[in-house]
């Protein structure tokens, strides 16, 4: 049995960075079939619910119709994990920063000390970046989202809000560890050690595809009228989870540029800082 | 320099600890026995019923009212107690009796739960720091602090449920006076006033659910645990919200299956045994362990959980799992044949064999006192098998799968019940024994041919393993009888080696219980039919 060590110990530097093979993933795109075997699955059980006459809020199901909801089950079950591979590959790598840059943190701190104090400013305010970004930073529930994109119909308006947060919090992100690593390159020249590639390229949210699926849904409510509440309840399934597959796919490609990006800054890191040189750290 | 006390941060993680609970789940099988042992509590609640519906069948074998109580409790095989109380036939055959018997259970249903919740709460909280559990520790946590988890439980569930039942109560009184326009009048203020009262309930159960982790952890008793929850909570309520989302959508996710099993065919009353056996042994450890685990985080003392990369769940459940339950099975049938052949435990198969042999002997006469033809006149047809094995089928072998879950969940239940001074175990293997009796009576059997026809082909792997569960339930009665009287460590290191052999026993009867299983559903319809059952 492989349980993860009970007894934490502190990470050393060249530890957290060997971990990225581990937390920066890159997730097959064919695994998007998951969530569209799902989305198919559903969407041919609620036509073939609704065709069959038994509308909304009718618990009589025919076998055929059981067999689809049980297919669509399982076909969620394995989109949920999909889910949960997205949220915790984000949450881990978050986290996985934060100890790395605490790390070179305690490390730089310990050379600002023995080089004089012209670095302590551009230190302070890498330690200020820091506190912010840890503080702002919030690990989503890679369970709780995965379950919730579970439950059948609903969980697709979940499985949106999850990839809004997901885009959003990416982003943010990537906003302020660039703050963090420019102050952290500024202190390694102040004291005379060649700093890293710093590059400020924006990830941008998607607000605008969730704006979108916002809209859409509510003029298809208007759609009952014409085809029924049931109708229109199912014009709005397939709406938002056509929508969200296609969020899906940008939730999987979106970070693979950041995590690049990571992979040459932090083996600069680690080249700027060996391990020999850093003290003992807190935990991220 | 510590970072984090630079920062002045501490966080709690809820994936990281439920992840770790898992991890601690597979590392400590221990920490099932608890939730073993509740079920046996349930076992010996139920006992306490079955009991007294023996009781007043014996005294009154003409009643039709009784036999039909009767008829509602076997044809129920897990969920009967509710039934059973809310029958008035139950409630005016015998006032003194079933006055009795509520007094019973909330007594057994305090202190047994107290003792319970106790050592399942510390269990957790001692596997969560060590690298080994012994099966003493369940025994020991148990007794260390199951009066203040027993008062806890009191206080908890009164300011928890106290709205909801306030509620109830006025539906209950404005029911009486019904017939009048002022009553119907009173049943409507009280239906509105009772939804806004169980939603305060609801709200109340979010800020309680801390109270048993404070009890082990805090050391804190009836108000103070109640208190300390509800700070906990507010404290961390999108943690705690979290919590009770994730645990009400496993819930919802199982009914969920059950209701498309039952669109797909799977008899209603045997899906609920996965239902119930999947809540017992695999997510009630791992989500109690997760809340008593947040609770014990939000503690000044402990430090934030650290970062660790989280191995996967999924890969462990697919490849590993099955090896270690197949390990453990194996063990156990080891240990179950050693039982079975061992000298000294003759005593208590002797005993197990006689709560049968009575049972069916009591329930015999019972059936030819009276409650046969009361059976008769409520429509039962001799020679007419339950309309729920007609859809029985050889294509339908998960039926099978569902029986052996629920018979090997009832065999937990009569073990570990007779931790109850044997007996509960006893009771139950009684129980068993006074159905057979009363369905064997000659005006429900039209022959003993067809009635073993009926009962032979699985029941000769079952009723054996049923009784091998209750003889492990009557030894584990005199460990705990034995612990009582003549305390010592003796006694002590006596009662954990029966409770680690219980646990193994009844472990190794799953297979037998599967094959029992796949036979009651496959063929013993179809061997029914051979000697003139119908369907």
């Amino acid at each position: 049995m492989t349980s993860p060590q009970l007894v934490g110990q502190e990470p050393s530097l060249s530890t957290l960075v060997q971990m990225r093979l581990r937390t920066d993933i890159e997730i097959p795109i064919a695994w998007l079939l998951l969530p569209l075997a799902s989305y198919l699955l559903w969407a041919v059980f609620a036509v073939a619910w609704w065709s069959d006459g038994a509308g909304l809020g009718t618990s009589d199901l025919t076998l055929v119709i059981s067999g689809l909801g049980t297919l669509g089950l399982a076909a969620s079950a394995a989109g949920s994990y999909l889910v949960f591979i997205l949220v915790n590959r984000a949450n881990e790598h978050s986290s996985r920063t934060r100890a790395l840059l605490l790390s070179a943190l305690s490390a730089l701190e310990a050379r600002v000390g023995i080089s004089g104090t012209q670095a302590l400013l551009p230190l302070n305010s890498a330690e200020e970046g820091f506190n912010k970004l840890a503080e702002v930073e919030r690990e989503r529930s890679a369970v709780l989202w995965a379950l919730l994109s579970l439950i059948p119909f609903v969980g697709w308006i979940f499985l949106a809000v999850a990839q809004l947060r997901l885009s959003r919090d990416l982003a943010k992100h990537n906003r302020l560890e660039g703050l963090v690593f420019e102050d952290v390159d500024r202190t390694l020249r102040s004291i005379g050690m060649q700093g890293i590639p710093v590059r400020y390229a924006p990830v941008r949210p998607h607000d605008t595809l969730g704006i979108i699926i916002v809209i859409c849904s509510v003029i298809e409510l208007f759609s009952a009228f014409v085809l029924g509440a049931a109708g229109a309840l199912i014009l709005v399934y397939l709406t938002i989870g056509a929508f969200s597959i296609f969020w899906i796919d940008l939730s999987i490609r979106d970070p693979t540029g950041h995590f690049h990006y990571h992979s040459k800054l932090e083996a600069d890191i680690l080249r700027a800082l060996p391990d020999g040189t850093s003290t003992s750290a807190g935990v991220a | 320099m510590s970072r984090n006390a630079l920062l002045g941060l501490k966080r709690i993680f809820f994936d990281r600890i439920f992840l770790r609970s898992y991890w601690t789940w597979r590392k400590h099988p221990a920490i099932i026995v608890p939730s073993m042992l509740q079920s046996g509590l349930s076992l010996i609640l139920q006992s306490v019923i079955t009991l007294a519906v023996m009781l007043l069948l014996i005294s009154e074998p003409a009643d039709t009212q009784l036999a039909r109580l009767f008829a509602a409790m076997i044809s129920s095989r897990s969920g009967g107690l509710l039934g059973v109380l809310l029958n008035p036939a139950f409630w005016f055959t015998n006032i003194p009796l079933s006055t009795g018997v509520f007094v019973a259970l909330i007594l057994v249903a305090l202190l047994g739960g107290g003792w319970v919740y106790s050592s399942e709460y510390g269990t957790y909280l001692e596997a969560w720091n060590s690298e080994s559990i012994p099966i003493s520790a369940v025994v020991s946590n148990g007794s260390r602090r199951w009066m203040s988890m027993a008062w806890t439980l009191l206080v908890s569930n009164l300011v928890t449920w106290g709205p909801a039942a306030i509620g109830l109560g006025l539906i209950a009184a404005s029911l009486a006076n019904i017939n009048s326009p002022a009553g119907v009048v009173a049943l409507l203020a009280a239906s509105y006033a009772f939804q806004p009262l169980f939603f305060a309930s609801l709200i109340l159960s979010v800020f309680t659910v801390y109270s048993y982790p404070a009890v082990v952890v805090d050391g804190a008793s009836g108000m103070g645990a109640v208190r300390r929850s509800f700070r906990v909570a507010s404290h961390n309520l999108g943690l705690t919200l979290t919590y009770s989302i994730v645990r009400i959508i496993f819930q919802g996710l199982l009914l969920l299956v059950t209701y498309l099993a039952n669109g797909l065919g799977v008899a209603a009353s045997l899906s609920t045994a996965f239902i119930v056996v999947t809540l017992s042994f695999i997510l009630t450890p791992i989500l109690h362990l997760t809340k008593s685990m947040i609770y014990y985080h939000a503690g000044q003392s402990v430090r934030e959980t650290p970062f660790q990369i989280s191995n996967l769940i999924w890969r462990d459940v697919m490849r590993r799992l099955p090896r270690a339950v197949w390990l453990k099975i194996r063990a156990g049938l080891g240990e179950g044949l050693r039982f079975v052949v061992g000298p000294r435990n003759l005593p208590f198969h002797a005993a197990s064999f006689a709560a049968l042999a009575i049972g069916i002997y009591l329930g015999y006469n019972v059936s030819v006192s009276g409650v046969g033809s009361s059976l008769l006149g409520l429509g039962a047809q001799p020679g007419h098998g339950n309309p729920d094995f007609r859809q029985f089928t050889a294509a339908t072998p998960v039926d099978g799968v569902a029986i052996f879950l629920n018979n090997w969940f009832v065999s937990f239940a009569t073990a570990f019940s007779g931790l109850g001074f044997a007996a509960p175990s006893f009771i139950s293997i009684m129980f068993t024994g006074f159905t057979l009796g009363v369905l064997v009576g000659p005006q429900l059997s039209p022959s003993l041919t067809m009635f073993s026809a009926a009962i032979l082909p699985h029941g000769i792997i079952e009723i054996p393993s049923f009784l091998l569960a209750g003889s492990a339930g009557m030894r584990l009665g005199y460990a705990a009888l034995k612990t009582k009287f003549r305390p010592g460590p003796e006694s002590d290191a006596y009662l954990s080696k029966t409770m680690r052999l219980a646990v193994y026993v009844v472990v190794g009867l799953a297979p037998l219980f599967f094959i029992a299983g796949l036979i009651e559903a496959d063929v013993t319809p179809f061997i029914m039919k051979m000697f003139g059952w119908t369907f």
